[in-house]
């Protein structure tokens, strides 16, 4: 029974996304590579740094690279595949127009996942304090999302897994708040060195309640290195 | 650039001291066409998949070992017959929940995590039925809930908490009273894609 609503759940991922890219009003494109590597420091702890790359993908313009993020997190494994951590990440926006400020931001996150046979099921929550020169920001998170390996019942080397998720995001200040949605589905592989490799396409509904909402798809290529 | 010194600085002071000195479950597992599944071994199951669902054939290789595993629904219970590299009969599995265990069982696993563990959490149980010579009546009448001649045994995996906080997965096996045997670790699947 489980099994059947996992595949309605696919379905519906995939058929929301479909119809979110053919209606979206004149979405912008991005292109947002990102590097990850992670050390496992003890049976506790880890830690985790790295690197996003947001680019603007527009009609005859040459790819304009927009933000650059970096990153450093450490988390605490806890009893059951749940974990706490935290971590500071900066972000530098639109490199070529110093005049646009730059962000400094905390984060804290619970996640737990549960599987059953060869599906993982995984919950995300995050809470961000997002510092600029003249404001300051809260935004809280909520991902949930599934993978699964496309052969057999575990993830082994050189074979590819489903990945969908679908996360809520909501911005808060005193002056005003607003939300955001960001649907993805996509295909990872499990390399022997560099460990993982996903490609994943994503919906991102932003500013939803404010007049200047908007819409964008993100094609997210991800590399995972362990140490 | 701060940042980067910062992680590498961390990298190095800190070692992986993370490999404990137990068995590791090294398994793959890898889905086959039925046409690589050895054919004396589908000769023997051959009749208990005519009519069962979701049959999905399996290579296996754990450390140095071979073997080939075929996994089916069969009158709501989902089942896992493993083969030898030869296509000789090893054991059958099936999947059942916590409630069916008796008292005595089920009284016997969990004093043995209390002593061991501080928090312990069953994920999976299965009953494995094992026969060092089996007929093809025998094996039939497994699946007819005729267990007389078989060795039961239970894998059951375990998600538990050390003494020093760590947490881990193991797959433990039990015999028929629910006395501990032996235990294997679980290398998890990573993480990183779902927690950043």
């Amino acid at each position: 029974m489980i099994i059947f609503y996992i595949k309605r759940f696919f379905i519906l991922v995939l058929f929301m996304l479909a119809v979110f890219i053919v209606y979206a009003q004149q979405p912008d494109y991005y292109w947002e590579p990102k590097l990850s590597i992670s050390k496992k420091l003890n049976n506790l702890w880890r830690i985790q740094g790295s690197v996003t790359f947001r680019q603007i993908i527009e009609n005859d313009q040459p790819v304009i690279l927009q933000k650059m993020e970096s990153a450093v997190s450490i988390d605490r494994s806890l009893f059951n595949f749940s974990k706490v951590g935290g971590g500071y990440l900066f972000g530098g926006d639109d490199l070529f127009r110093p005049e646009v400020e730059n962000e400094h931001r905390f984060m804290q996150q619970y996640a737990f996942y549960f599987k059953f046979l060869k599906y993982r099921i995984s919950n995300r929550l995050r809470s961000e304090q997002r510092i600029y020169a003249d404001t300051y920001k809260n935004r809280f998170r909520y991902r949930l999302s599934i993978d699964f390996p496309l052969n057999g019942e575990k993830l082994n080397l050189k074979e590819a897994y489903f990945i969908a998720s679908n996360e809520l995001l909501a911005n808060v200040t005193a002056k005003e708040h607003d939300f955001e949605n960001r649907l993805g589905a996509g295909m990872g592989w499990k390399l022997e060195k560099i460990n993982k490799i996903q490609l994943q396409l994503q919906y991102r509904y932003m500013k939803i309640g404010l007049p200047s909402e908007s819409h964008a798809i993100f094609l997210a290529s991800a590399f995972y290195f362990k140490l | 650039m701060k940042l980067l010194a910062f992680l590498i600085i961390f990298l190095i002071v800190f070692s992986d001291n993370s490999i404990a000195q137990v068995s590791v479950k090294n398994e793959i597992e890898k889905q086959i066409d039925a046409e690589l599944f050895p054919q004396n071994a589908l000769a023997v199951i051959q009749s208990q998949l005519s009519n069962a669902k979701r049959i999905k054939y399996y290579i296996e290789v754990n450390n140095a070992d071979t073997s080939y595993e075929v996994k089916f629904k069969k009158n709501k219970s989902l089942y896992s017959v493993e083969f030898s590299r030869e296509g000789l009969f090893e054991d059958v599995e099936m999947l059942i929940a916590h409630k069916e265990f008796s008292n005595e069982i089920k009284s016997n696993i969990h004093k043995y995590l209390n002593d061991n563990f501080i928090k312990h959490k069953i994920k999976k149980i299965q009953v494995q039925y094992k026969h060092p010579s089996i007929t093809l009546e025998q094996l039939n009448s497994l699946f007819n809930e005729d267990t007389q001649n078989f060795n039961i045994s239970y894998e059951i995996e375990i998600a538990v908490k050390h003494e020093d906080g760590s947490p881990a997965m193991y797959e433990f096996h039990f015999d028929s009273l629910g006395q501990y045997i032996d235990k294997r670790i679980f290398k998890q699947q990573g993480d990183d894609n779902i927690l950043y």
